[in-house]
């Protein structure tokens, strides 16, 4: 067996020569881009959803980088993608709309979908054109995935499908849903009966969609109802029974991105220019234990975005990056109070860091729920580990 | 990885797991210098890995010195050998010539006043990089005829002060003038990241053994779920140690301490330096009373550990430096200091 010394390697990830140009590009991009975007709207980042944006970067080569030329990808490499993600993440860009579709669903398409589910829908996802959802959780399984109850049953016409999803990020503004459903009811154990399909939200009658307000006060999560919902025979994604195993798969890509770290990058910022003014010394400290974290994570990042380019499990690290990348962002709007006399405060003439922070402070919670709770990840950590 | 790195790591493994024990260390602290284990390590040419191979080294680079220096904090190896590596390295950067046997790193050096030289009894010579007016130079003081008074850290590992400095010789170097210090503190971040995996794997072996209320200790879901913490803070201290040890190969000094590998060293000992407490904590709670007994081998670990975090600076200082080089950049071009890091252009901010 591996010691636990090995399974928790982190080699240094070394980005490409040509990353670069690409990144200097990304930058002259977005500096014009996002010139008008106030430090509130910036801090939203991959909550914020813009398709007029999304088909811009496409029209740049940044969507799908990574997928094959043949389907409108730029068959490069995930540490060239990187770039692209941690430079809009960190620039507070607008990703939402395509976020999803770039990070995993073109990917997982690309690895296991039909020559048709290619052919139709990836090089719409290089332009920016549609949104995707991912449907997991419902209302009876949140952290309990295995236990999930929608289901599809193969008629002749097509899979017919009842069911609820919960927390369905962008449900209401995707074009298409990858969701896991039941399609074994006997199967034992529970996750071995699952499948994924590709629902296409728009044009299949029996689908409702009704956004669920957070505690911010936006829209940007759903419940997705089922009702005898029929959908193509060839909307099957990759292989019957075998859902479990494909959603393991995307889960490595997902847990270990840029955002498990910059999604706070904007508070930081403001928090810096508010510090430039004045001469405290403490905060220095505070600020540099921050910096050093933020490296720290970007280095385990880089390593497993170098890994999975080289097509190795790093499903470990990755749920590593996570699990510390949730903490260090929960820490951040407590550490901004430690430092500063400032009270949060949303009203449009705020100053933009009592904006980020009041903003910050709520959706801190979410950090360690959405993309696996932080229960989880210590469960499969220990796992992993062989220590359990 | 390369091959050297691979060979490296496995050879010091098997060394060190075989002949570093629990009786070994006691053994050691009784009577000090372990002169066999030293002679084993200069056997497999340890000491000389950054070495060019003209002048008799391996000709390996930071990556391959990391799998040693790591070693050596993994199994709480009692040896100036990551010191020694580093001294090697620094001399062979100039035309001194380099004294046979072990080396070590001054700290600090204030006129003829030097303090906590780690090893400093033990060790043939020192060194130190310093401002000497016409630029830096590599300070070489041989220890032949100095009186050190001993002190040691927790881990009673010597720490010593040379009230009187023995001979001196300079030579010039290629280096910013606090070189040494900074590669102290790598060295020190290197050993934490192998200490915390020991740490680790002690509490990994002995929750798996100890059973309480009819379980063992890793079948309930606090125990399992603080391993966890303990794994993640323990990966975190090997990723940014290593990237440091990285850039120092990719990048190195470049007279730029917001660009250079003094970034990268500097986030590796703040957060090393940080994670101690965490570590050690998580590390002993596991292991209940019998940790905190001198018969036991968690404390060779977790002693080292409480001393190395504060060694060429401690998370204060380190903090404080990286604050420095935050606010020095400032929020315009932060973002491009820290994208440099892993980059393969060596140049960068704006």
């Amino acid at each position: 067996m591996e010691s636990i010394v090995d399974l928790l390697r982190y080699d240094p990830g070394q980005l490409p020569a040509s990353a670069e140009q690409l990144r200097k590009d990304v930058r002259d991009f977005l500096a014009v881009e996002m010139k008008q975007y106030s430090a509130l709207k910036r801090a939203y980042t991959w909550d914020g959803a813009d398709q007029a944006f999304s088909e811009k970067m496409g029209a740049k080569g940044w969507l799908g980088m990574t997928l094959p030329k043949e389907y409108g990808g730029a068959g490069l490499s995930n540490l060239e993608r990187y770039v692209v993600a941690e430079e809009t993440l960190f620039a507070g860009a607008p990703v939402g709309f395509h976020w999803i579709a770039d990070r995993q669903s073109g990917p997982l398409i690309a690895r296991i979908g039909t020559e048709k589910q290619k052919a139709e829908l990836l090089p719409r996802i290089c332009r920016g054109e549609i949104c995707f959802c991912i449907g997991m959780s419902e209302p009876n399984s949140g952290s309990d995935l295995a236990s999930l109850q929608a289901k599809a049953v193969r008629t002749d016409e097509g899979w017919l499908i009842n069911g609820t999803k919960l927390w369905t990020t962008n449900a209401h503004i995707a074009s298409y849903m990858i969701g896991l459903f039941r399609t074994d009811m006997e199967a034992q154990p529970k996750h071995a009966g699952l499948s994924q399909f590709i629902i296409d939200l728009k044009n299949t009658p029996g689908v409702t969609v009704r956004p669920i307000e957070d505690l911010t006060g936006r829209k940007h999560f759903n419940e997705v109802v089922f009702e005898d919902a029929l959908v193509p025979h060839d909307a099957l994604l990759g292989t019957e029974n075998d859902g479990w195993r494909q959603v393991g798969s995307e889960l490595a890509i997902e847990r270990s991105g840029p955002e498990r770290f910059l999604s706070c990058a904007v508070l930081f910022i403001e928090l810096l220019k508010v510090l430039e003014q004045g001469d405290d010394q403490s905060a220095k400290r505070e600020i540099g234990s921050m910096l050093a974290n933020l490296v720290t994570l970007r280095s385990m990042s880089l390593s497993v975005s170098a890994k999975l380019a080289q097509g190795d499990d790093v499903s470990l690290q990755a749920v590593i990056v996570k699990d510390l990348g949730a903490e260090f962002e929960q820490t951040l709007p407590g550490i901004v109070q430690k430092i500063v006399a400032i009270e949060p405060n949303l009203s449009d003439d705020a100053e933009p860091l009592a904006q980020v922070l009041a903003l910050l402070t709520m959706l801190a919670p979410s950090f360690s729920l959405r993309g696996g709770t932080v229960e989880i990840l210590r469960g499969i950590i220990a796992k992993r580990l062989g220590v359990s | 990885m390369s091959d050297i790195s691979l060979m490296l790591e496995d050879s010091v493994t098997r060394l060190f797991s075989d002949k570093v024990d629990r009786e070994f260390l006691q053994d050691q602290e009784k009577k000090g210098w372990a002169a066999e284990l030293w002679e084993l390590t200069e056997e497999l040419g340890l000491s000389a890995v950054l070495v060019k191979e003209e002048n008799g080294g391996v000709g390996g680079d930071w990556a391959d010195a990391y799998e040693i220096i790591k070693g050596c904090g993994r199994f709480a190896v009692p040896l100036p050998l990551p010191e020694t590596i580093v001294a090697r390295w620094l001399l062979d950067q100039t035309n001194l010539d380099v004294p046979e046997g072990p080396l070590t790193l001054i700290p600090t050096m204030e006129g003829s006043n030097a303090k906590r030289i780690p090893w400093g009894r033990n060790a043939v010579a020192g060194c130190a990089t310093q401002e000497t007016g016409s630029g830096t130079s590599v300070r070489l003081v041989d220890f032949t005829d100095v009186v050190f008074s001993n002190e040691a850290n927790l881990a009673k590992e010597p720490r010593d002060n040379c009230p009187t400095t023995g001979r001196v010789t300079d030579g010039a170097v290629n280096l910013p003038a606090d070189a040494s210090f900074y590669l102290g503190a790598m060295i020190r971040s290197a050993q934490l990241a192998g200490v915390s995996m020991a740490l680790l794997e002690q509490a990994a072996i002995y929750s798996g053994e100890r059973s309480q209320f009819g379980r063992n200790l890793n079948k309930f879901q606090t125990v399992q779920h603080n391993l966890a913490r303990l794994a993640t803070a323990a990966a975190s201290l090997d990723s940014i140690s290593r990237f440091a040890f990285a850039t120092m190969d990719s990048v190195g000094f470049k007279y730029d301490a917001n660009t250079d590998v003094r970034f990268a060293i500097a986030a590796a000992k703040s957060r090393a330096s940080e994670c101690v407490d965490l570590i050690c904590a998580l590390s002993h709670q596991i292991h209940g009373a019998i940790g905190f007994t001198y018969e036991h081998s968690l404390h060779f670990y977790s002693r080292r550990a409480w001393s190395w975090r504060s060694e060429f600076g401690g998370s204060s200082y380190w903090s404080n430096t990286l604050g420095d080089i935050a606010l020095g950049l400032g929020s315009e071009k932060l973002w491009g200091a820290i994208t440099a890091l892993g980059s393969n252009e060596t140049t960068t901010a704006d």
